[in-house]
């Protein structure tokens, strides 16, 4: 009988998920044998086995994939429709503050893979490596290019990091170096020389930053019976400038959230966050055009980048088991809910990801 | 009814099951750990008032504390094994004569107690800096493991007596505003 059947698989499955959750156990004599120095060694989240209980777990490895989509237009805090950025030849004159290609959505998709070595109490070593793809779609009043998309992918800017454990349990301590191993020679086909011909592309679709840059953030956690919250003060820190005579703007940002930590492994959270950054430094010349008009599109004016937004994030961590997050899967959703853009800026509507790990 | 809603009812109770198998569970590995290191500290501290007798060290749980008979067991089976004095274990509440217990663990969901000074005895908290509080003992998770941190300057203040191996493995910690 069906029924059965489902009866018996459920009751298999039971039996698989709680083995685990019963390996945890370990009994009163167990525990009361070992010394005070083998009960500071035993890990809180691993399972029974003895190796990993004393030394807890070293390695962790994990991926992530985030899609970003940007579009609507935004000069200050201030919504402009897309006619009022795209330049229309025969209606009015060509200004600073109108352009001829208009890009209307851009996405953005990283693959984000890692892995963390944990090389005593107080440090961990990692390296994460991004792969990114991406798309722009334009309007244009440019003939033969009303519209058009461009798009790549590639493999963005590795970074190496460590972490560091502060002496008070509640702060860590994030130091990174990020390497410009992101290509920030994109090219494609794009009306500057007419149809067929590939040119530089804008900023917004290089997959690197071309300068090796340094994500720094200190992080406060902490945490009760049902919940766990934290804050993170962070700054990317961008040094000298490319092979294409640039810098992209330094990034400071605060981040708060709180998650709250039910029984069941399910772990919802949300997040507030305000980050703030500069405009690009120096210029690609290569994505002007002569004449009075340099900037073709608005992604190509390096002073249309930076500003002030603050997010507003909502999550849920799936867990392995109820106390244990040595497999996990987070999903995250954010929208920014304030935006004060420099220049006219293309506005950032919402970010979709999970990640997933396991420590080992 | 069709197959999908049969799957998908399987899959409901099998999630109802699951959870309720994890929520009725017993204590957590932390709290298992935490209470034989809470035992184990004791090991490491000298009273006074039962050198030269048998007496228990009355160690004391302000409610709502988070062990069940956990502690107990632990703390039974080590009897069994340590030679030293036996321990009793009791839950107070928050307004109870403390003046008895030779140890008070607060746990993070309990009260935390302040301006009490009562003679010999060792508080011990539980996520909460002993940094300018009154407290001796702070037990913490980094890592995934359970350390603790002493207030040095509180122990000296409480004349409590340590053995020097409990403050090796201890991260040392002063109050503020005192000199180094």
């Amino acid at each position: 009988m069906k029924i059965d059947n489902v009866s018996s698989k459920t009751l298999i499955l039971l039996i698989f998920f709680n083995l685990p959750q019963q390996a945890l156990s370990q009994t009163p004599s167990e525990l009361a044998s070992l010394s005070l120095h083998d009960l500071m060694g035993l890990n809180i989240y691993d399972d029974a086995s003895d190796t990993a209980a004393k030394t807890g777990s070293r390695w962790n490895v994990g991926y992530g994939y985030q899609r970003l989509r940007l579009d609507g237009y935004r000069t200050g805090t201030s919504n402009l429709s897309d006619q009022a950025v795209i330049f229309k030849p025969l209606e009015e004159p060509r200004t600073a503050k109108n352009y001829p290609v208009l890009p209307t959505t851009i996405t953005q998709e990283i693959h984000t893979f890692n892995l963390n070595y944990q090389l005593n109490d107080d440090f961990q070593i990692g390296i994460t490596a991004p792969y990114i793809l991406q798309g722009t779609d334009h309007n244009s009043s440019i003939p033969n290019f009303d519209t058009f998309t461009i798009k790549n992918e590639g493999v963005g800017d590795v970074s190496l990091n460590v972490r560091y454990q502060l002496p008070s349990p509640y702060w860590k301590l994030s130091v990174a170096l990020s390497l410009p191993t992101g290509s920030i020679k994109e090219r494609g086909d794009t009306p500057r020389n007419g149809a067929g011909t590939k040119e530089q592309l804008p900023y917004t679709m290089q997959l690197g930053s071309g300068t090796y840059d340094l994500p720094l953030s200190i992080q406060y956690t902490d945490r009760d019976d049902n919940f766990h919250y934290g804050m993170q003060a962070n700054a990317l820190i961008r040094v000298g400038k490319n092979s294409e005579s640039y810098r992209l703007g330094n990034t400071y940002g605060i981040n708060s959230w709180v998650r709250w930590m039910t029984e069941y492994g399910l772990h919802p959270g949300i997040s507030l966050g305000y980050r703030h950054s500069e405009k690009i430094h120096g210029m690609d010349s290569s994505l002007t055009v002569p004449g009075a008009f340099p900037y073709p599109a608005n992604i190509t004016d390096p002073n249309n980048y930076g500003g002030d937004k603050v997010d507003l994030g909502f999550s849920v961590k799936v867990c392995s088991k109820a106390t244990n997050c040595k497999y996990f899967v987070e999903l995250n959703m954010s929208k920014a809910v304030y935006q004060n853009l420099n220049g006219i800026q293309i506005k950032e509507n919402f970010k979709f990801g999970f990640m997933t790990g396991i420590n080992f | 009814m069709s197959k999908s809603i049969k799957k998908y009812s399987a899959a409901l109770l099998f999630l109802m099951i699951y959870c309720c198998s994890l929520s009725a569970g017993s204590l957590s590995k932390e709290y298992q750990i935490k209470s034989a290191i809470l035992i184990k500290l004791t090991k490491f501290v000298f009273w006074d008032n039962l050198s030269g007798s048998t007496s228990p060290i009355n160690f004391c749980l302000l409610q709502p504390e988070p062990f069940g008979l956990y502690i107990d067991e632990v703390a039974k089976q080590d009897s069994l094994v340590s030679k030293s004095h036996p321990l009793m274990i009791l839950r107070v509440d928050n307004g109870d004569d403390i003046s008895h217990c030779h140890v008070l663990f607060m746990p993070k969901k309990s009260l935390l107690l302040k301006g009490i000074h009562a003679r010999d005895t060792v508080f011990i908290t539980e996520g909460r800096s002993t940094i300018d509080s009154d407290n001796h003992i702070n037990l913490y998770t980094n890592n995934g493991q359970i350390k603790f941190e002493i207030n040095i300057d509180n122990i000296r203040r409480d004349k409590i007596k340590m053995r020097a191996q409990l403050l090796s493995v201890a991260t040392i910690v002063k109050n503020t505003g005192t000199k180094p």
